[in-house]
């Protein structure tokens, strides 16, 4: 499957860089280094992709 | 005059036999320490002995000269043989939490079918469908089945198909891989597959840099073969001993030449033997496999079956989910289970316990309970969803809400699915 990811806000309406959303199952990734999903989207990134902007809430 | 004591001297050899001492009359109060030594002892029946033997009465005995049950209390050294002896999660194919028994399509990409058991497509033509059946050996009440619902033909030199599972480190951390103690392991399991030969079984290591691809033949076409492959333990290499891949275990049923060579530890990409067998050339193919154990030691021993909750509760370490155990997540009007949260005003929160420690913290998927859109909760008593936003997920305990969008007063509820997989 291809993944596309997007940020998302926190409570404060500000970018919540601890997690991503990832698209189009819509699961949420935790910043933890060993979350193997996490290290795909660093994969991702490093590839010279960009998340989405976030949805306002 | 009446006779006190005949010592030996007065007595030939061999002249008093078996038949001239009658049963009973000589008991060890009439036998001096260490008076009678192997060398006076031809036999003793099975029912001879009463009491305990140490063990440094015993210089050596022949596998044929013992028989009954031995007792794990009596056993000293062979520490492989008890507790968590097999170190593969879900090896009997019982547990399957995502699709509970439905087929899963898998094409060029890799998908955790039943739990802790991944399936990659890594064919050009080749499409897989993944499924847990109820086609298994005797003792075996399931299996895996990947079947060719598109056959690869001829393969390419650098095309795979694999069934692979992920040890934590954590759980083959005694094995001691990667020094000079290295213990070694065996892999047993069962398999049936449409098309004989042979197939490669093969073990390596986080990064791939340390490889040992083993051979084995299927013999007979659609009948159930139990095999058997020992490892040498690895006394270089780098094996992780925390909580990332500590050994993977895979069982190739294609595989080009490019990943093929001898087998034995090699660093350089070689996942299979020469002449690995492509088992999913035509439409229909099947290859099926249960019964899996990987353990300590040079002898595969009787498969260690686990109790369905304590094979659930060591996959739920990996992959948990709110929903009853054979709900597929995402399904719609799911009311069991569901996790519920009420609104004081346009902003709530829900927390959920986790049923144990995850391996890290886990992604987090959230399913509204009326139609089982992800990314949602259902407004209670509506067929509204309203979006939900994570807040944060740990080993223990997941924390999302609803932020600026919910009815003050109202209850909104989910399911939800974590996934912290190797």
């Amino acid at each position: 499957m291809k993944y596309n990811y997007q940020y998302i806000l926190d409570p404060s309406k500000n970018i919540n860089y601890d997690m991503i959303l990832r698209l189009p199952d819509n699961a949420f990734i935790p910043n933890d280094p060993a979350n193997t999903d996490w290290q795909a989207y660093q994969e991702w990134l490093s590839q010279g992709n960009t998340p989405l902007p976030p949805e306002s809430n | 005059m009446a006779l006190t004591q005949i010592t030996s001297d007065v007595i030939s050899s061999n002249a008093i036999s078996a038949t001239m001492i009658a049963n009973g009359s000589i008991t060890s109060a009439h036998v001096a320490n260490n008076t009678i030594t192997s060398t006076h002892i031809v036999s003793v029946s099975n029912t001879a002995i009463t009491g305990n033997i140490i063990s440094s009465q015993i210089t050596s005995v022949a596998n044929t000269q013992l028989t009954g049950v031995i007792n794990s209390n009596q056993l000293v050294t062979s520490a492989q043989y008890m507790g968590f002896k097999n170190r593969i999660i879900n090896g009997a194919m019982v547990i399957d939490q995502r699709n509970a028994a439905t087929a899963v399509t898998v094409n060029n990409t890799a998908v955790v079918t039943l739990d802790r058991w991944l399936v990659e497509d890594g064919l050009t033509t080749g499409i897989l469908s993944a499924q847990q059946v109820s086609d298994a050996p005797f003792g075996f009440i399931n299996s895996l089945k990947v079947t060719a619902s598109t056959g690869s033909g001829a393969i390419g030199a650098g095309e795979y198909a694999v069934i692979t599972q992920l040890i934590e480190g954590n759980n083959v951390a005694d094995l001691a891989w990667g020094s000079a103690s290295a213990i070694s392991v065996t892999v047993s399991f069962w398999v049936k597959a449409t098309t004989t030969g042979n197939y490669s079984c093969t073990l390596y290591n986080n990064g791939a840099s340390r490889i040992n691809p083993q051979s084995y033949t299927i013999n007979v076409a659609g009948t159930w073969e139990q095999k058997t492959i020992t490892f040498t333990g690895d006394t270089t290499g780098t094996w992780l001993t925390n909580n990332g891949r500590g050994i993977v275990v895979n069982f190739y049923i294609a595989l080009g030449t490019t990943y093929q060579s001898s087998s034995g530890w090699n660093a350089l990409s070689k996942y299979g033997v020469s002449g690995t067998t492509n088992g999913l050339v035509t439409t229909g193919n099947t290859f099926q496999i249960t019964g899996v154990q990987l353990e300590a030691g040079t002898q595969a021993t009787s498969f260690d079956f686990r109790d369905f909750s304590r094979e659930l509760i060591m996959c739920q370490r990996y992959y948990a989910k709110s929903y009853d155990y054979g709900t597929i997540p995402g399904s719609s009007n799911i009311g069991n289970g569901r996790v519920g949260y009420y609104a004081a005003d346009t902003n709530t929160t829900c927390y959920a316990k986790l049923p144990i420690n995850m391996r890290v913290a886990p992604t987090l998927t959230v399913y509204s309970t009326y139609d089982g859109a992800s990314g949602y909760a259902r407004e209670g008593g509506t067929t509204t969803n309203k979006v939900v936003t994570p807040l944060g997920t740990g080993e223990t305990s997941v924390l999302y809400a609803l932020l600026g969008t919910a009815t003050a007063t109202n209850f909104y509820y989910t399911h939800y699915t974590v996934s912290a997989e190797l």
